[in-house]
């Protein structure tokens, strides 16, 4: 039997959803106008992120609803609750994406410090993972959501790497100093938002699976059993 | 097999009833199976009820929720027509082989609709269980009255007038009157068939708080529509559909991770 309550969560979803994209879109164009030298890009990012603050606010308010007049049980308490806390992670991937903007109109201002490999690659990775993320959480998909879980440390060894090859220049040449540290920045930034994408799924398994994954306490649960 | 068969008549004593018994293994059912005439209420119920724990009873209407309670203390052998299969154990004897009427003072019972006795004094309606136990004394009931109505929350806002009509009180009241009426005879255990369905939401409120607190001493099953009310108080939930027990669990899982599809679309109001 269809309830409106479904219609209610359906679009709750589908809000949810559109956040993501914009959170996508937003990545993907820091990172262009960072790659590309293309300082006009950031403005969109700066558009779409004052829309993703809108949506937080509109999510929460949907969410709030539904508990208070629906007192969701079961799967669509899950859902809920998940929903709120998906909100949150994609307001904060918005915000790492600002500040690749910001950092990325210093960067602009000087003369680039070398071929661009891993950041880009970082981007991509994290951005997959957040798509996955949310195409797991559209689909009810555990499995593909696990798979987000699993790429994170492939994200915090390129952050690393990209740390290390920066060292290097900063040794050689102080005058390197302040452009690689931005670039660190950046790499920090993406990191973080390869977190909020782990999260959203960890979040994912929870309304799928009912399983709290969080902070490993699963696998201790396994061993301990 | 066993029919129904007639009552033993209760028998006056002089001695005061036992205090609640410790009901330390519980309630027990074992492949319970009812009939009323040809139809199959309840069946192959097994579960374990656990003592001085709330259980709530939750399913749609006719699924045999109160008809299980109402075996629990034998109210459901004096329907004409009805009958029961399996074991019920209350302490690890079977309840078949007690006396139904010492099992009732152990097994209190609570109405949907509050019925305190029409003719009788709020104090009356308290004290007469006690009275049909042979209790006399006036000193004795009357500490024993004050003591069931402070249990069941309602001595405070009825201490004054307790030789007016207990219909007299408001329905919320009379709910608690009834608890309390359930509480003096020292039952170890009280089976509560919708008991806040016809009380305004302040009222249940009062009930549900009662209910937490008299979980320290007694075994309490609830039936319940309400399905807030089965989260909100009680430790274990059965879900039971057309007369099976469907699942039954820690109520904190059924109401977040239900295992059973059909326990999760009757929760999350997708039928019922």
């Amino acid at each position: 039997m269809e309830r409106h309550f479904d219609q209610d969560l359906q679009q709750l979803k589908e809000r949810i959803l559109y956040m993501g994209s914009l959170a996508e879109t937003m990545i993907h164009l820091a990172i262009k106008a960072l790659v590309d030298r293309r300082k006009d890009m950031t403005k969109d990012v700066f558009r779409q992120e004052e829309e993703v603050n809108k949506l937080q606010i509109e999510v929460d308010e949907r969410c709030l609803q539904m508990i208070a007049l629906h007192q969701p049980t079961a799967s669509d308490l899950r859902f809920i609750t998940a929903a709120m806390k998906i909100n949150s992670d994609l307001e904060r991937i918005a915000d790492q994406a600002i500040n690749i903007c910001e950092t990325t109109e210093y960067l602009l201002q000087e003369p680039p410090l070398k071929p661009l490999i891993d950041v880009p690659r970082m981007a991509q990775i994290a951005s997959k993972m957040l798509k996955d993320a949310l195409d797991s959480f559209v689909n009810k998909d555990e499995n593909l959501a696990r798979s987000v879980l699993v790429r994170d440390d492939s994200v915090d060894e390129l952050k690393d790497q990209v740390f290390r090859e920066l060292l290097t220049y900063m040794i050689s040449d102080p005058a390197t100093i302040k452009r690689a540290i931005d670039l660190i920045l950046i790499a920090r930034n993406l990191e973080r938002i390869a977190d909020h994408a782990t999260n959203i799924a960890e979040d994912v398994v929870f309304v799928v699976a009912g399983k709290d994954i969080r902070h490993h306490v699963e696998a201790a649960e396994t061993t301990t059993t | 097999m066993l029919e129904s068969k007639s009552e033993t008549p209760m028998k006056p004593e002089s001695t005061p009833p036992p205090a609640a018994v410790e009901t330390s293994r519980g309630i027990e059912a074992i492949k319970v199976n009812t009939w009323f005439g040809t139809k199959h209420v309840l069946k192959d119920i097994s579960m374990k009820i656990k003592p001085r724990e709330v259980t709530a009873i939750i399913g749609p209407s006719g699924c045999g929720k109160s008809t299980f309670i109402r075996c629990i203390n034998r109210m459901h052998e004096v329907v004409p027509g009805a009958r029961m299969e399996g074991q019920i154990l209350l302490d690890g004897a079977n309840i078949l082989e007690l006396d139904p009427v010492l099992l009732r003072r152990r097994v209190g019972m609570v109405f949907q609709k509050a019925q305190p006795f029409p003719t009788m004094s709020i104090f009356d309606n308290v004290a007469a269980g006690l009275r049909l136990n042979g209790m006399r004394n006036h000193g004795q009931l009357s500490s024993l009255v004050e003591e069931s109505l402070k249990r069941a929350a309602l001595w405070d806002e009825v201490k004054d007038v307790l030789d007016k009509p207990g219909t007299g009180l408001s329905g919320g009241q009379q709910q608690r009157l009834c608890i309390a009426r359930a509480l003096a005879v020292s039952p170890a255990i009280l089976l509560m068939d919708e008991p806040c369905s016809a009380l305004d939401p302040i009222a249940t409120s009062k009930i549900e708080e009662l209910i937490l607190n008299l979980k320290k001493n007694y075994t309490i099953v609830i039936v319940t529509h309400n399905m807030q009310q089965a989260a909100r108080v009680s430790d274990e939930t059965a879900f039971f559909l057309l007369g099976d027990l469907i699942e039954f669990g820690n109520t904190k899982q059924i109401f977040t991770n239900p295992r059973d599809k059909r326990t999760e679309d009757y929760i999350t109001g997708r039928f019922g």
